[in-house]
């Protein structure tokens, strides 16, 4: 089997949204218990929320091209996808527990 | 609120909600025994541009209006987890949303020319991944404005 244009778009966008969303949790998380992170994101993209989305566009874009460079049929696309979906999982687990353990007082 | 504001929220939901639906509709297409990729195709294509437009939206109503004049109103009022929990949650994990779809959209793409039984199962799960994240963000947003 060739590794077509699109196989390699699928894998590596679906490997810079794994980067990403990790990279979004460990963000999120670490610009509410650093407030000098918070402050930076403001002073530089004039909100947190603006400068976390602009970060993960960056590193999604850079990824998506960068990787798109790498031909390889291994591990399979459907694995790729598959462990795509846990990345995202355990982000969004990650995100709504630590707001959930903030809102109890216990971080 | 101005007037942009409010057209900006009222685009901001309406494509959120357009956006679950599409990958609601995706989804159930992709199940199917026999999958018609190019009806999936533009469905997973407009769910990604509708995420895309809803991030847009929100983007400009929350930075120029919630954080002054919404949030303040219910941290004082009778739900401050509104705010502390349900705002803060969404407006987070609504961040992954469009980077998904646009992953969702690629791999049924590819699926149309290159038929993979493996690859759709776990696309399909991935799929129902988008969404459920997409009704929590949904209904935490209804929580919200019902909290004021």
């Amino acid at each position: 089997m060739t590794n077509s244009p699109q196989q390699t778009w699928v894998r590596s966008v679906a490997i810079a949204v794994m980067a990403t969303v990790i990279m979004l949790a460990i963000l999120i998380i670490t610009a509410e218990e650093v407030p000098a992170l918070k402050n930076w994101l403001k002073a530089t993209f004039y909100h947190h929320w603006l400068g976390k989305g602009a970060l993960s566009l960056g590193l999604f874009a850079f990824l998506s091209i960068v990787l798109g460079f790498i031909k390889s049929e291994k591990p399979p696309l459907s694995k790729i996808i598959f462990l795509e979906a846990i990345f995202v999982i355990l982000s969004v687990l990650a995100i709504a527990g630590f707001f959930l353990l903030h809102l109890l007082k216990l971080v | 609120m101005t007037t942009t504001l409010a057209t900006f929220l009222v685009v901001h939901v309406l494509t959120g909600v357009l956006g679950i639906g599409l990958h609601n509709v995706t989804l159930m297409h992709i199940l199917k025994k026999t999958p018609d990729y190019a009806s999936i195709m533009r469905l997973a294509w407009s769910a990604f541009v509708m995420y895309l437009i809803s991030w847009g939206t929100s983007a400009y109503y929350y930075v120029t209006y919630y954080g002054t004049s919404v949030k303040p109103r219910i941290l004082a009022g009778n739900a401050p987890f509104a705010h502390n929990f349900f705002m803060e949650t969404k407006e987070h994990i609504f961040l992954v949303l469009p980077f998904v779809a646009l992953s969702i959209a690629l791999s049924v793409t590819y699926l149309k020319n290159n038929p993979d039984d493996e690859l759709r199962k776990k696309t399909a799960f991935l799929t129902l991944v988008a969404f459920v994240i997409g009704v929590a963000v949904a209904a935490s947003g209804i929580f919200v404005s019902g909290s004021i």
